[in-house]
């Protein structure tokens, strides 16, 4: 790439991180000054219009805010668009908070997590805001409005509109900035501007034409949800723009990979530290043919030059998937700049199959912030709802059912705790999730690109979308396995221990048993040593949740999919869950995902993965993910083929996503020891990147306490 | 398939490794060594038999170890290494049967793909001769592809024998034969040389292993043999270099040896870029790839 462009993109690099959202942790959350203006001026005019209902006030709020909004131009941008988030003083945001609730009647904190969509972009780049403007007013003029069950659908159109048409202005507004910007500008720059100018009177109002355009409508369309919504896969949406562009000499492949970087550094600026934005490529289309074009390899090769830490790169591998592709995603893994990770396309689609997604809808999968799985543009999800300890409900089960005769009878004890715990928490989700069909609060231009919710008149909270499935996440996989194994071998073979002494081991955090707990790390198997016995206690383990979950139904008619990845729940979780019989001690992080308890796997790399794959991970479309770290030496050089044959093989054998952490020991404890030195030092926590130094000093430990693979 | 029950004396079986020969393989690690190098980094190879080894960090002072000793001195009954809960005394040597560690192999044997297989490594392999060929055979049964890392002290017929089932050798270097050669290794080489000319005369593919430690062989000379010895033989296809490590001095201090070879002041890094600069240039022209790790 040109000298010129890599230091456009570090510029834009180094000023994003300097961005309230990253240095005070500002919430871009529903654009927080305008929001607290409009509440501010609530009783003089808002609810004196015509606002009947909870949801009209809600789609005007937003409207109220987009109208509100002052665009943002900064230096060096080839792609525009970012929410203002000058920092509120703790007594606004007092007022802002006892506002909302007035304004809402509800908690603004989420009962179940909103957003992780990934909408329907390619409609959006084929039809534009205006496209979707006219089939609203197509579908809404076509409704009989004495007929009472059109009242709602006329009063979601309502809403879609009044959202659509203010996105518009904003976007109009934003071609005036830049054209202003132009007259005193200078040089390069002012063509830029005129550049964007022309660009925001296209997009993302009308059809993108160019392949920037494409990535400016996803962006501005996305970033003024200010939500966590996702791409889906870009290759796809922006190949036929792209070969446009080439054949009219308009592009060359450098200058896509430098718009790709800044699309990709974008939400650096307005997305709190540790969340990732997700876009996929590669995979397969609906008849199962491998895709993987220019853009496949723009999007993975700009990764190189982003470094970015939430704009992220997901790469689904297929057995056609070029072995070109796949050493570039390893070398940048080396790199240490700990994307593109790895997703399964067989065994997602094989997972979507047997949630009775048809074929057409299954390969258009998309990851949604850390491995949770969704259809695209056509999935109302609700991911991790809600997380459950698992080792907490462990420990649970051995008060329960300590009177249980054998490890049989106390493993059905378990299964019993466990599907009581996940039934009554469904309960409480689905109570939320009426709520949320009566009151809901998802933006209703997000519904514009959620199918069917424009065909049904419905929004995606009312249950529009053609897919509700909710997402329970299961956190300590590894600990309970291993606990497991340990009750089964102490308790009921040898019979060294009762179930009530293990209890109160436990509770008091194995003091004075220091002997035992060295026994337990050192002398019993463990999931993740390809160990029959522990890998079969996993199969059980994963089989007890999915019966758990099986049978429950959702208030929008769907089901429950598990996953049993962590984000950094497990180290949260593991700060409030007493000591586990695995040894682990209390409110150390719980096993992150599904990977060997950390130290645990002590036969390499093979024998781990062996284990992690020893149950059927596409029941698990909830989310799971494989976590090896490697040093960089072991996977560059000669040993990238061996790291290439490594991620075929988890292929072959059925994983669901691998990430491989490329980092030494000495690099990580200097680190922590001079953070200022390492502030761009990337790793993969669970299903997100993070910066290493923002972490906190126990997930720190976890990192470098987790095996370094190094032979 | 035959079952095969006969036995051997392992020290481990590591699994994904990535620098014993070609692909991703699993590398079993036979107990007993002939030679005596000073800077032998698995020094818990050296003797045919158990061992304890003790790990004074991993101690809890737990006291298991002296509940579980009937004796008044050591006989190797290893009763302590059983009762040690923290994995501090470990007893190092184990029996195993061919069935054991093909079983193993196989459970890797989908990471192998085109280039990955079975290395045989230890200590030295050629002193178990009996089970060398037993698991070679086995692993041939399987479709394997077999490596050895020997240091050549084997008897001629033994060689051949394992060279019918073996795809590669990875064949040490120690130092040129003679008198240094004896102060480091314990015997002057001709005839570990020799076995190597006689394995390549035979058409066995073979890899160069040489150890590089500061003050023995970081001269030109040794360079100069190597350059010729790999023209010499017609079936190298790699020399690797290895400068000196450490890793072998924690091992022998849990072993409790004490007559320990150090390097003084050693930094890898430096000597490495010595290596690079100085002695690499000698084996431009042997016409097959040279790796320095």
């Amino acid at each position: 790439m040109k000298q010129e462009a890599i230091e456009r993109i570090q510029t834009l690099r180094e000023f994003y991180m300097q961005s309230p959202v990253f240095v005070e942790r500002v919430t871009f959350h529903r654009a927080r000054r305008q929001k607290l203006n409009f509440l501010r001026d609530l009783s003089a005019s808002h609810l004196n219009r015509y606002l009947y209902s909870t949801r009209m006030r809600t789609a005007h709020a937003d409207a109220y805010l987009l109208d509100n909004m002052e665009p943002v131009i900064n230096d060096g941008e080839l792609l525009v668009g970012l929410p203002d988030l000058t920092p509120l003083s703790p007594e606004e945001q007092a007022e802002l908070d006892t506002l909302e609730k007035a304004y809402y009647m509800a908690p603004t904190d989420a009962p179940i997590t909103a957003a992780h969509m990934a909408l329907d972009y390619r409609k959006l780049l084929k039809v534009g805001v205006k496209g979707l403007l006219d089939e609203v007013n197509c579908r809404a003029g076509a409704l009989n409005p004495n007929l009472p069950e059109n009242i709602e659908k006329i009063e979601f159109y309502d809403c879609c509109r009044m959202e659509l048409e203010a996105l518009v202005r904003l976007q109009h507004r934003y071609e005036e900035k830049a054209r202003k910007m132009a007259e005193t500008a200078t040089g390069k720059r002012r063509d830029e501007l005129l550049d964007i100018a022309e660009m925001m009177s296209q997009v993302p109002e009308k059809p993108a034409r160019t392949f920037r355009e494409g990535l400016e409508s996803m962006h501005f369309y996305n970033v003024m949800l200010w939500d966590l919504f996702y791409f889906g896969r870009v290759d796809q949406y922006l190949i036929d723009l792209y070969n446009a562009d080439l054949a009219a000499g308009r592009i060359t492949h450098e200058d896509a990979v430098e718009l790709y970087a800044c699309f990709l550094l974008l939400p650096e600026a307005y997305i709190l530290p540790n969340v990732a934005l997700d876009a996929m490529v590669g995979g397969s289309d609906e008849y199962g043919n491998t895709v993987e074009n220019e853009v496949t390899h723009i999007a993975i090769e700009a990764i190189e030059y982003a470094r970015s830490a939430n704009g992220k790169v997901s790469l689904a591998v297929t057995d056609g998937t070029s072995e070109e592709l796949l050493r570039k995603a390893i070398r940048l893994n080396a790199m240490g700049c700990a994307q593109p990770a790895f997703f399964n396309d067989r065994t997602i689609v094989e997972g979507f199959r047997r949630m009775g997604v048809p074929d057409c809808d299954a390969h258009e999968y998309c990851n949604t912030g850390c491995v949770e799985m969704t259809p695209v543009g056509k999935s109302g999800i609700h991911v991790v709802s809600p997380y459950h300890n698992l080792p907490a409900i462990l420990l649970r089960a051995m008060k329960e059912c300590a009177d249980a005769k054998d490890f049989d009878d106390f493993f059905r004890g378990f299964e019993r705790v466990l599907a009581d715990e996940i039934a009554s928490r469904n309960l409480f989700r689905n109570r939320a999730q009426m709520e949320r069909a009566r009151n809901g609060r998802e933006p209703y231009r997000a519904s514009c690109l959620i199918n069917d919710c424009l065909v049904k008149g419905s929004a995606v909270d009312a249950g529009g979308a053609r897919y509700n499935f909710v997402e329970p996440n299961f956190l300590g996989f590894s600990n309970t396995v291993d606990s497991l194994v340990v009750i089964a071998k102490l308790v009921f073979e040898s019979g060294e221990l009762t179930l009530p002494e293990l209890s109160a081991i436990c509770e008091h955090d194995f003091a004075e048993n220091e002997a035992l707990r060295a026994k337990i790390i050192n002398k019993l198997p463990h999931y993740g040593t390809d160990d029959p016995f522990a890998d079969g206690m996993a199969k059980r383990v994963s089989d007890a949740i999915l019966a758990g979950c099986k049978g429950l139904f959702t208030y929008r008619g769907s089901f429950l999919v598990p996953g049993a990845f962590s984000y950094w729940e497990h180290a949260t979780h593991g700060s409030r869950t007493g000591a586990t019989p695995d040894g682990r001690r209390a409110g150390y992080p719980l096993s992150s995902g599904s990977s060997p308890v950390q130290g645990r796997e002590t036969k390499g790399p093979t024998a781990a993965m062996l284990s992690c794959l020893s149950w059927d991970q596409a029941d698990f479309m909830g989310g799971l993910a494989t976590n090896m770290k490697f040093t960089p030496s072991c996977m560059q050089g000669e040993a990238e083929d061996k790291m290439l044959e490594f991620i075929r093989t988890f292929m072959k054998l059925g994983g669901f996503q691998l990430q491989l952490n490329a980092v030494s020991r000495e690099t990580l404890l200097d680190a922590r020891e001079h953070p200022e030195a390492h502030r761009d030092l990337l790793v993969r926590v669970g299903g997100f990147s993070a910066y290493f130094v923002k972490l906190s000093p126990e997930m720190q430990q976890e990192i470098i306490d987790r095996n370094e693979h190094t032979l | 398939m035959n079952t095969r029950s006969e036995r051997g004396i392992l020290f481990d079986v590591q699994r994904f490794c990535l620098h014993d020969g070609p692909g991703i393989r699993t590398t079993v690690f036979f107990k007993g060594c002939p030679l005596n190098c000073a800077w032998c980094h698995n020094p818990e190879s050296k003797s045919p038999l158990p061992e304890l080894s003790f790990h004074r960090e991993s101690c809890i002072g737990c006291g298991e170890c002296k509940k579980a000793c009937t004796h008044e001195n050591c006989v190797h009954c290893f009763a302590c290494a059983g009762a040690c809960p923290s994995g501090a005394r470990t007893k190092i040597g184990y029996e195993s049967t061919v069935d054991e560690v093909i079983a193993t192999a196989l459970r890797d044997r989908p990471f192998y793909g085109q280039d990955g297989g079975v290395t045989i490594s230890g200590g030295e392999p050629f002193m178990q001769p009996a089970f060398l060929l037993a698991v070679l055979e086995a692993a041939k049964e399987h479709g394997l592809h077999t490596a050895i890392e020997t240091s050549g002290a084997a008897k001629e017929s033994d060689l051949l024998a394992a060279a019918a089932y073996t795809d590669l050798f990875l064949f040490d270097i120690k130092g040129i034969p003679g008198e240094t050669h004896r102060q480091y290794v314990g015997c002057d080489g001709q005839s570990l040389h020799d076995n190597l000319r006689l394995l390549d005369a035979h058409g066995a593919k073979s890899v160069l292993r040489c150890p590089i430690v500061p003050g023995v062989q970081d001269n030109a000379a040794h360079f100069a043999y190597l350059a010729r010895l790999a023209k010499e033989l017609r079936h190298v296809t790699e020399i690797d270099i290895e400068p000196y490590h450490t890793a072998g001095l924690a091992k022998a201090k849990d072993l409790g040896r004490t007559d320990v070879f150090t390097v003084e002041n050693y930094d890898k890094a430096a000597f490495r870029g010595k290596i690079e600069r100085e002695f690499l240039p000698l084996l431009a022209d042997v016409g097959v790839p040279v790796s320095l790790y």
